[in-house]
């Protein structure tokens, strides 16, 4: 499990995750990615297209970085996901919780930038 | 649960080897169906598993035969020979047709059992048997909380509960609300281990002693935002989990549900599903949503946890509730002597997956409203 940040502009960032969001993966993701969100100023969109699975221990990382950002009043939304992904996060409704899109172009207009 | 005499028997004695934490162990991991794993060193005496008493491991299946194969080291390797056994060794996926040597890590499947060869040092592997118990533990801490079936009045309930050798997280129970009411509900924590157990005895103690404070039981909507307030993920070390709860009135026949990061229950085969986050994921304060259906004569509710359709198939294929849903009926038949329905959907479940412990726990609850 791999992310990479991408600054857009000032105002925005892209993170692209990579791997499996799995129980391993979601525990090498967990601090750096939470590390990062805590400092970060800027909204983000997250890139879910090199995810190919995701378990409930990945959900719980996807939304305690989010929260994270939230805190401080940063927008954040999801694309990318691929049909199966998208299943798991529409059954345990992540969309009621963090903003889901089908591409990057919509990512950036949920956060409004 | 297995009457205890139909249980696999490990023998006890101990092999003659040195007791030196650094030296190097080789040990089976005997996995059955619905039971905590158990372990066995290879000592210097050959091991013969089999289907009667006498083995020194017994697999009371009629799969096995009476004996079955022979388990032995030969200088630094451990070796597997079938004893012309009638459905044979089956070692990482091929059947053997000669001795054949066990690989570390490499997994045997013997009918519905599996036995893993581990190979390292002392101390390592037997701080892994420590574990396991502690985790059976925990595992059986949870299944004493489950309540009796019911055969008789206004809902019959029936269920069948598989651990996986994991310890899931899955939970179930119902009971009878004092006005009358009847409340049912399946929750699955996330992740696996004892940590998942313990959210999971901790929602099912507070649910069978009235539900979160100041909720009215009957209730599913304020049931699921009371426990969301009580259970937040970020106060229950990070974990969260899936809930299905109905409450039903005998009297007018109506049942009230909400799933919370749930997939459906199933009344006959209509889906009875409301969107919600799991338990724990969202704010203290959130909204929950829940629905109604009317419960016809004879009809038939199963709520299942997703252990029963996320399985692999033999052949590698990830399988999903689609694969699960055929296998559901629409109401009792009448008369027939048939197994148990959440038997019978247990044996569904297991010959779907590839042989040997499921991945998951396994939970199928029955409710019959005649």
């Amino acid at each position: 499990m791999q992310f990479k940040i991408v600054e857009i502009d000032a105002g925005l960032c892209r993170v692209e995750l990579s791997g499996r969001l799995d129980a391993a993966g979601a525990e090498m993701l967990d601090a750096p990615l939470s590390a990062h969100f805590a400092a970060m100023r800027r909204a983000v969109v997250i890139d879910l297209s090199d995810v190919p699975f995701v378990g409930s221990l990945g959900i719980r990382v996807l939304i305690s970085a989010t929260r994270l950002l939230k805190r401080h009043g940063q927008q954040v939304a999801l694309y990318g996901a691929n049909a199966m992904v998208l299943d798991v996060l529409h059954t345990v409704s992540l969309d009621q919780l963090i903003p889901i899109a089908a591409d990057e172009a919509s990512a950036r207009a949920l956060v409004g930038a | 649960m297995a009457d205890e005499t139909e249980r696999t028997m490990v023998r006890r004695a101990m092999p003659d080897i040195a007791a030196d934490p650094d030296s190097l162990l080789h040990l089976l991991v005997i996995e059955a169906p619905g039971e905590a794993p158990r372990r066995m060193p290879i000592g210097r005496a050959p091991i013969r598993v089999g289907r009667i008493p006498g083995n020194d491991i017994v697999l009371p299946s009629f799969e096995i035969s009476r004996a079955h194969c022979l388990i032995a080291l030969e200088g630094e390797d451990a070796i597997v020979t079938d004893l012309d056994s009638t459905n044979g060794c089956v070692l990482d996926g091929a059947r053997i047709v000669a001795p054949a040597v066990l690989r570390p890590g490499a997994r045997l499947r013997l009918g519905p059992y599996s036995i893993t060869h581990l190979h390292g040092p002392r101390a390592e592997l037997e701080r892994g048997t420590e574990m396991e118990r502690d985790l059976a533990k925990a595992g059986r801490y949870v299944q004493a909380l489950l309540p009796p079936a019911i055969t008789e009045g206004p809902v019959r309930v029936d269920w069948r509960f598989l651990p996986s050798a994991g310890i899931g997280g899955d939970g179930f129970g119902y009971r009878a609300l004092p006005d009358g009411r009847f409340m049912v509900y399946l929750l699955d924590v996330s992740g696996h281990g004892a940590g998942a157990a313990l959210l999971a005895a901790s929602v099912m103690n507070a649910l069978r002693q009235g539900g979160p404070a100041g909720c009215d039981a009957g209730d599913p909507a304020a049931v699921l935002a009371g426990l969301n307030a009580g259970f937040q993920m970020d106060s229950h070390g990070g974990l969260y989990f899936s809930l299905w709860y109905g409450v039903y009135d005998p009297a007018t026949r109506r049942l009230h549900f909400a799933a919370a990061g749930h997939h459906p229950a199933y009344l006959g085969i209509v889906p009875l599903w409301t969107r919600n986050p799991a338990i724990g994921l969202a704010e203290s304060d959130w909204r929950f949503a829940a629905a109604e259906a009317a419960v016809p004569p004879a009809a038939r509710l199963v709520l299942f946890s997703d252990g029963a359709f996320e399985v692999r198939a033999p052949d590698g294929r990830q399988l999903g509730l689609a694969d699960f849903l055929p296998y559901l009926s629409a109401s009792p038949v009448a008369g027939l002597a048939e197994p148990a329905e959440p038997a019978r959907l247990l044996a569904v479940a297991q010959a779907a997956a590839r042989p040997g412990a499921m991945e998951d726990d396994v939970a199928i609850l029955v409710l019959d409203f005649p």
